[in-house]
């Protein structure tokens, strides 16, 4: 185990947020927060890694002082309105640094993504699970493929 | 003292030469053995073909640190992911020098099936105006032979492996043998149109010509398009040695293939002036072997075919077997690749596709076709195709919750690329040496390998992603954006030349008929004996020279002249 109990409540309350159960599974019955632990662990270099727990501190910190708890701790409208400022500090950052390293924010939604859209649940019931389509047909109605073919990955 | 046994014929590698080589002479009668430095592949068990990402530890995306550890150059192949990352050799076992500023990457198997179990899959024939390029500009020598030569090879060639493809009648991409083509989407389709009105007949988008079948074929089945071919396919819809030709070669009874065997060296007779055999190194318990045979086929990929041959020195060629020209090793090429450009198609948003077609588009060569272009010699071709974006698309978009998640339920716009690939010049400063101070885990000396690209290949890759963005404008597409990558020589994985074909023994190491000049029942059949790129992908050449030296050194031998 990598991260402290507080740190792993923190992943999967902004994991959930990202990806909430709608009328599929949301980030956290996809499993979202372990693959998150595998790549910061064991995946991640030295500086990737350090960025992501800077970050991760600074949600808690940033929640303690407008709140008094721990992010997950914390009223939905106060979770959403710190992930929302860190989008907008993240994206404000990109656009104004020349290729600044990824910020927290757009880090952290990366690897909900990537974990999310490469779990069975993401793949098999997110996506049109389709492993052996039988035949390729280069132009089709949108309405006959609902929902984004799962692409193997 | 070193065991030995006797065949008929030798074939060095089981990939996609060596497999030819395996199938053309055991079917003519030729008791053949095939060595591989590989293990062997078990396709039920070794295949991955419907394995899951989230069956894997990472999910696809890699043990980043053992890759850094054990592949750290083979990583740079896109197929050699979390899925295949077994289909690609040990660096750390296979090392080779570079200087350095001057990188290379060498990307190989070693297996049964070789790289044919993770090739592209593209095939396209040269022309005329690809064998007579050397003689029109001087760089390289002549080709020994011309299209007309080579044609009824790649009929034969084609006939067995399965071509799918749209037949255009173009001199400079001579049509295949062809099944039917796979479908352009609605995006591609649209381009092709709008090229068709804006360039006339010059540049013509087709759909990429690749060996996957789109029509049970052979015994083998069509694609089902799961589209990641690169993890194997358990129907054999795409051509792999280990699904065609090294099947047919064994139903002769003829064959035995041998994993595990890395040859060290060719063993040369003097006193008959013939290559008597090879001297293997079984990689499992490091026993030295020697194997006997008539004839030597050297199928091992381009630059092992010539590490072989320079590491097999005799007091007659001290730089290396068969090197009166002193060419051995020279003359290394591979094909640039990454100038293109990209961009947005408009109008189709209620249009997608079903299933994942594992094949793109194809933009046959343009450039130095009818009038010569001011800035650069020969030319290059274009893959690429159109797309819509899905999930991964959230990484650009603002947003997170349920109305974000549902958002990347729908498709995204349409995307279209050009990715060019252009030839590469012939040059004898591009070489390999053996590297007196290393040797690989089984102690034979490693390649020092030393390969730049030139001037004119930087000017054709800025003419691609020029000329690629003006296509994407006549086609109407919105954010347009070029883009030249820095890749070094290598990764574009088709290394050839280092013994070229050629008209003289002085200037080559190869006759017309991939024949040695100077051992004359020796013959290298791989990318190695490539005279010039073209930039079309090579291995389907390789292929149909494969089959024809075959022809050849076995008519050879009933006429009493080998």
């Amino acid at each position: 185990m990598f991260f402290t109990s507080q740190q792993r409540e923190t992943i999967e309350a902004l994991s959930e947020l990202i990806i909430p159960t709608t009328d599929t599974p949301g980030a956290i019955t996809a499993g979202v927060p372990e693959f998150i632990e595998l790549i910061v662990a064991e995946w991640y270099d030295t500086e990737d890694r350090e960025r992501f727990m800077l970050g991760l501190t600074e949600v808690d910190e940033r929640t303690q002082a407008l709140a008094g708890v721990v992010f997950s701790q914390s009223e939905a409208d106060t979770q959403t309105e710190i992930l929302s400022a860190l989008e907008t500090e993240g994206q404000a950052r990109i656009m104004s640094e020349e290729d600044p390293p990824t910020p927290f924010f757009q880090q952290f939604r990366g690897l909900v993504l990537s974990g999310y859209y490469s779990s069975e649940i993401g793949l098999r019931q997110e996506l049109l699970y389709q492993p052996i389509p039988g035949r390729f047909d280069g132009c089709v109605d949108v309405s006959e493929v609902t929902r984004p073919v799962s692409d193997g990955n | 003292m070193a065991r030995q046994e006797r065949y008929d014929a030798i074939v060095v590698g089981s990939g996609i030469t060596g497999g030819w080589a395996a199938k053309e002479l055991t079917e003519r009668g030729l008791r053949t053995l095939v060595l591989e430095a590989g293990r062997s592949i078990d396709p039920e068990n070794d295949y991955v073909m419907t394995t899951q990402a989230w069956e894997l530890p990472f999910r696809g995306r890699r043990d980043r640190i053992r890759q850094e550890r054990e592949r750290p150059i083979q990583r740079e192949c896109y197929a050699c992911d979390e899925w295949s990352e077994k289909f690609f050799v040990r660096d750390d076992e296979n090392p080779y020098t570079t200087e350095d500023g001057k990188p290379f990457l060498w990307i190989r198997s070693r297996q049964v099936g070789g790289r044919s179990i993770v090739w592209g899959r593209q095939v396209y024939r040269l022309s005329d105006l690809d064998f007579e390029a050397n003689a029109r500009d001087g760089f390289g020598v002549d080709w020994p032979i011309r299209y007309a030569d080579i044609e009824p090879w790649y009929d034969h060639v084609e006939r067995f492996i399965g071509v799918s493809g749209q037949a255009e009648g173009l001199a400079q991409l001579p049509d295949s043998r062809f099944l039917p083509p796979m479908n352009l989407n609605c995006a591609e389709q649209h381009v092709r149109e709008s090229l068709m009105n804006h360039f006339g007949g010059e540049r013509v988008l087709t759909i990429g010509r690749c060996a996957i079948l789109t029509a049970n074929h052979g015994g083998r089945r069509a694609c089902h398009y799961c589209g990641t071919c690169e993890r194997g396919c358990t129907t054999h819809s795409y051509f792999s040695s280990l699904a065609a030709t090294l099947p047919a070669a064994a139903a002769t009874g003829r064959m035995t293939l041998r994993p595990y065997s890395v040859v060290h060296s060719v063993i040369y007779d003097p006193t008959s002036g013939r290559a008597s055999g090879v001297r293997v190194i079984d990689a499992e318990t490091q026993e030295s072997i020697e194997f006997h045979g008539r004839l030597v086929f050297l199928c091992a990929s381009a630059l092992e075919s010539t590490r072989i041959l320079l590491h097999s020195a005799t007091e007659r060629w001290p730089d290396g077997l068969a090197n009166s020209s002193g060419q051995l090793g020279h003359n290394l090429m591979d094909h640039t690749m990454g100038g293109g450009a990209q961009g947005l198609i408009s109008g189709m948003d209620d249009k997608w596709v079903y299933g994942r077609r594992p094949n793109g588009i194809y933009l046959p060569r343009f450039r130095n076709v009818s009038e010569q272009h001011p800035d650069f010699l020969r030319g290059y071709a274009y893959q690429g195709g159109g797309s819509r974006t899905g999930w991964a698309r959230g990484n650009d978009m603002p947003g997170f919750g349920a109305d974000f998640k549902h958002a990347l339920r729908a498709p995204g716009p349409w995307q279209f690329r050009f990715y060019g690939f252009g030839e590469c010049l012939p040059r004898e400063s591009n070489q390999v040496t053996l590297d007196p101070d290393r040797v690989d885990a089984w102690g034979i000396p490693v390649l020092n390998i030393q390969c730049e690209w030139s001037d004119n290949e930087r000017a054709a890759l800025s003419d691609m992603s020029i000329q690629a963005a003006e296509m994407l404008e006549a086609a109407g597409a919105s954010d347009i954006s070029t883009f030249i990558e820095d890749n070094p020589p290598g990764l574009t994985i088709h290394e050839m030349g280092t013994a070229r074909m050629g008209r003289d023994s002085e200037t080559s190491v190869l006759n017309g008929w991939n024949q040695s000049w100077d051992v004359p029942n020796l013959f290298v059949t791989d990318g190695a004996c490539m005279t010039s790129s073209g930039n079309q992908n090579p291995s389907l050449t390789y292929m149909a020279l494969t089959a024809r030296a075959v022809d050849y050194a076995v008519k050879q031998i009933s006429d009493g002249r080998l």
